[in-house]
């Protein structure tokens, strides 16, 4: 099971393409107590639960942090094996005293940075225009070398995807071994754009395998997640999106919403699925019931179905405004990530052996989750 | 550690490679390990697995961002945990791989064009 606490709608950025309404609406310890009551209350006994801490900023509000981690933590149900906890921020606000805390509560790091100063800057910035680049580079240095494993989350945009190669090259530079890539779906992204994919994807994959051949391997999502699942020979079921099931989010005020990116404005109408205080909205639930279930009549019939992230409900919504239905951006980029990693990996099975046995057992990016009791049920009657 | 079968191994993780899986086994006539063997004997290696050795940058490498401890190649089926052969693994993947490569000619796309048009007819809803 998947959490995610926006601890804050205050953010001390102001990035264009950013999901989440800007408010100075701030989680108190009241609602996270509840919330933290319902995630022991309601998570299956035999699943994981990953407990992220999001914004706005979270390190704004460091000392709620704190207060939500011990309540935690000190909770009856709480098992140090079975919780995961991860702190998402936007880079500005780093400090000994924060280092310190993550270390002790492992807690996993993630910064969003999308690159080197020129692709940063573009969207990432200050409410006065200033660029956030060199503060965020400043807490990538310091992490790397106080935190065991920082991960980064780079967004990408029609503007700005030509440069993911340099993106990467950026990154490996600073010390990171572990990057996530996402576009950002709302943009309009358009077919000149996908057609230059296959030479991006390319040029992001030869780094890759540079890597591994140098005995430096990183973590690329675009290329490990699609590894894993051409080998495991698809998604399954119970990897899918499972919003609103599997994945809650829960704003500052207490709304329940199926997923961080449909927090927005926290209206308490579009998307949410109840209150903390009042439970689930069985109306809300049975619209998400089955994201990525309807979708288009092309990925039904497409061979890649399987192995495509076609499900994942607010993806298509932000490409679409529909939960069940695909965009052409996803699509041609699923295409093209799946050819890239299949390349890959016959390249470095080729040059290297065994390489990739480790990915038959998901990678951080999809991780295996527990069965439930239908596939149990399935799996027995095999 | 979590996600951990009876016996101390990973759960069956994949659905789709399940048969090519347990054909794989019945072939090469695998036996399944113990978990709690394995503990003791898992840098004992027979001849073939890793015969290039453990290098330290993929052993710092393992955990995260990949999960599990085995630093060989090994499959999860039901339960049970076989180890295999640089060999094995290769024949393995080279079966999944064709399977795959199968898929690729039948690819669809989302047309751009059709979909602007999607997205029109959902927003006058």
């Amino acid at each position: 099971m998947k959490y995610t606490l926006c601890i804050t709608q205050q953010c001390n950025l102001n990035c264009n393409y950013c999901y989440i309404g800007k408010k100075k609406s701030t989680m108190a310890l009241p609602i996270a107590e509840k919330i933290v009551d319902f995630i022991f209350a309601n998570s299956p006994k035999d699943e994981k639960i990953d407990i992220g801490f999001f914004g706005g900023e979270p390190f704004l509000k460091f000392e709620q942090i704190k207060e939500i981690t011990e309540l935690i933590k000190l909770h009856p149900s709480f098992n140090d094996e079975w919780v995961e906890l991860s702190v998402t921020t936007n880079g500005t606000i780093f400090s000994e005293e924060i280092a310190n805390y993550i270390n002790i509560h492992n807690i996993k790091f993630c910064i969003s940075c999308d690159g080197p100063s020129f692709v940063q800057d573009k969207f990432r910035c200050f409410p006065n225009g200033m660029g956030s680049s060199s503060l965020v580079e400043d807490t990538i240095r310091q992490s790397v070398d106080v935190l065991p494993y920082t991960f980064i989350n780079a967004v990408y945009h029609p503007l700005t995807f030509q440069h993911l190669p340099t993106v990467i090259d950026y990154l490996s530079s600073l010390g990171i071994r572990q990057i996530y890539l996402n576009p950002d779906f709302s943009a309009s992204w358009n077919k000149k754009n996908a057609d230059l994919l296959p030479e991006i994807y390319d040029e992001i994959a030869q780094k890759y395998i540079s890597y591994h051949l140098e005995e430096k391997p990183h973590f690329i999502s675009l290329i490990d997640s699609k590894i894993t699942v051409i080998l495991r020979g698809g998604y399954k079921p119970i990897e899918r999106c499972r919003m609103g099931k599997g994945e809650l989010a829960f704003a500052p005020s207490g709304n329940i919403y199926p997923c961080e990116r449909l927090i927005g404005c926290d209206d308490g109408v579009n998307h949410c699925l109840g209150n903390i205080n009042n439970g689930f909205s069985h109306d809300g639930i049975c619209k998400i019931e089955n994201p990525g279930k309807n979708i288009n009549n092309e990925c039904q019939f497409c061979s890649l179905s399987d192995y495509c992230m076609n499900w994942c409900g607010c993806s298509n919504y932000f490409s679409s405004g529909d939960y069940n239905t695909v965009g052409p951006f996803l699509c041609a980029s699923e295409k093209t990530s799946i050819l890239s990693a299949f390349r890959v990996f016959q390249s470095l099975e080729k040059k290297m052996g065994t390489t990739f046995y480790d990915h038959l057992s998901g990678t951080a990016f999809m991780k295996p989750v527990e069965r439930n009791k239908n596939d149990k049920d399935t799996e027995s009657n095999k | 550690m979590a996600y951990q079968g009876p016996d101390g191994g990973m759960k069956q993780l994949w659905v789709q490679n399940l048969e090519i899986t347990q054909s794989f086994i019945k072939e090469y006539k695998l036996k399944s390990v113990s978990r709690k063997t394995l503990g003791t004997e898992v840098f004992q290696l027979s001849p073939g697995m890793m015969s290039g050795g453990l290098k330290e940058a993929s052993l710092k490498f393992r955990w995260p961002p990949f999960p599990g401890g085995i630093r060989i190649p090994h499959l999860h089926f039901k339960g049970e945990l076989y180890l295999l052969t640089e060999e094995q693994w290769k024949s393995y993947t080279t079966t999944v791989m064709e399977g795959f490569k199968a898929k690729l000619d039948k690819v669809n796309t989302i047309n751009f064009n059709q979909m602007l048009n999607l997205s029109d007819a959902i927003d006058s809803l």
